[in-house]
């Protein structure tokens, strides 16, 4: 197989993939099967990848038969997915949320370039960055950035919220020194001119 | 004049440096000087939240180092004594993230605008100890009565000498008299002679430590506790103060000047 459509490329952050926007999907999946296959166990932990699709747009299915392939490949575990104009690509379709089915403990990040939901709790000296909202299943009480990007419509909610600290887009909050008795019930924070608001999630 | 750099190092975990860093900035930033604590224990972080400054944190040390943010921007002002500053480490990164250069670098420059320098180092022998110790001009080493702590405390003070870093100072920590007395503990005439460094003081165990760490209030600022008292003593004699060991019972208070020398 020529290899012509997938290009590995490495820079501070981690690892690029570009795809080649001209060839067609199933050839380019083969291709990054086999470049995957090639590298053996040359990627080391924590490797976060990001994918420049160009001009391509994907379909759910396609996206997630691409995910499919960076999940069998240990270590690599953040993808971020990039278009030409540097958006994710359909942001506001199903598909686009990461779905994280774990406690987030300290020192962990979850960073993802549309919505995502945890399943767990976040644990203080946790981090989730979202270019879209956050949501968590379960006790928050770590640090979470949504509309990373800029998206001030962005939120976070939790069943509990007892952050550290909260940042929407560029606007940052930080917990009481003396934490208040939060309510034993789910909240939301969303951005109000400009500052971050804590409110039940429903009244 | 340019700050002094002091590292605070142990080896062992658990014998309570990041506390005596806390205590010590505490303390010399409650005499009025310019304090800057720095925590090099990357990837396991707990200064910020011994002096309870957490939720304050933005940018780290690895944000600096990187260029992602000035210098400035990363220092955490503490709530108590606005000459008090925090450069907190990175949780989501680990010891490798940073190089001994680089705290050279970056001590170099926090001496231009602060009177004391502290780093807490992390336990062991590795990156994170080279790291600490890279910029640090003065030591302390930190123990506490036990046969395997003053082990790792031997092992860092050939390791600091190695370095370049001369005559480092010792902290007993986690002293408790009743059991030396019978003979249960350690006694601390046999540490300083298997360790033979300068005695810069002596804490007793306390209970008000567990509780002061958890609020991210340091001891050193509490009245009336015996190990913020030992703190306190420690931070005068950083500054040069002559000051007496704390009278933890009188006949080891006269052995223990006997063998530093102030009687």
């Amino acid at each position: 197989m020529l290899n012509r459509g997938v290009t590995f490329k490495g820079d501070l952050e981690g690892l690029i993939i570009i795809l080649n926007d001209e060839l067609e999907f199933n050839y380019i999946k083969e291709e990054l099967r086999s470049k995957f296959i090639q590298a053996g166990d040359f990627f080391d932990d924590d490797l976060m990848v990001r994918i420049k699709l160009g001009r391509r747009g994907l379909t759910s299915k396609q996206k997630s038969e691409l995910l499919e392939i960076f999940r069998e490949q240990e270590g690599i575990s953040v993808i971020e997915f990039i278009n030409n104009d540097n958006r994710f690509v359909d942001s506001k379709e199903e598909g686009d949320t990461l779905l994280v089915k774990r406690t987030i403990r300290s020192g962990q990040t979850v960073r993802f370039e549309g919505n995502i939901v945890i399943l767990g709790d976040v644990n203080p000296g946790a981090e989730i960055v979202a270019a879209g909202d956050i949501v968590v299943m379960g006790h928050f009480r770590g640090i979470a950035h949504a509309g990373a990007k800029g998206d001030t419509s962005a939120t976070i909610s939790a069943f509990r919220l007892e952050p550290t600290q909260l940042r929407i887009a560029n606007y940052i909050t930080r917990a009481p020194d003396i934490p208040p008795n939060s309510p034993n019930t789910p909240e939301i924070a969303s951005l109000k001119g400009k500052q971050i608001i804590i409110d039940y999630l429903r009244k | 004049m340019a700050g002094k750099a002091y590292v605070i190092t142990s080896g062992k975990g658990g014998v309570g440096k990041t506390t005596t860093t806390a205590n010590l900035g505490t303390g010399l930033a409650k005499l009025g000087k310019r304090v800057v604590l720095i925590d090099a224990d990357i990837g396991l972080r707990n200064l910020d939240v011994v002096l309870g400054l957490e939720n304050r944190i933005v940018y780290d040390i690895v944000d600096v180092v990187e260029g992602n943010c000035r210098l400035e921007q990363a220092l955490i002002k503490d709530k108590r004594y606005s000459s008090l500053c925090l450069l907190p480490a990175a949780q989501t990164r680990d010891k490798t993230s940073v190089n001994p250069e680089q705290m050279v670098e970056l001590t170099d420059q926090l001496r231009e605008e602060f009177d004391y320098i502290i780093i807490d180092c992390p336990a062991g022998i590795e990156q994170g100890f080279k790291n600490a110790i890279a910029g640090a001009d003065e030591a302390v080493v930190v123990t506490t009565p036990e046969v395997s702590a003053v082990r790792d405390a031997d092992r860092i003070i050939g390791m600091l000498e190695a370095e370049g870093v001369h005559d480092p100072q010792l902290i007993i920590n986690r002293v408790r008299i009743d059991m030396i007395n019978r003979g249960d503990m350690m006694d601390i005439e046999d540490m300083i002679e298997i360790l033979a460094i300068k005695l810069l003081g002596i804490v007793p165990e306390d209970e008000k430590i567990v509780v002061s760490t958890n609020k991210g209030e340091p001891v050193v600022l509490l009245e009336n506790t015996r190990s913020g008292e030992a703190f306190w003593n420690i931070t005068r004699r950083i500054e040069g103060e002559e000051v007496p060991l704390i009278d933890l019972e009188e006949g080891l208070l006269n052995k223990i000047k006997r063998l530093v020398g102030l009687r």
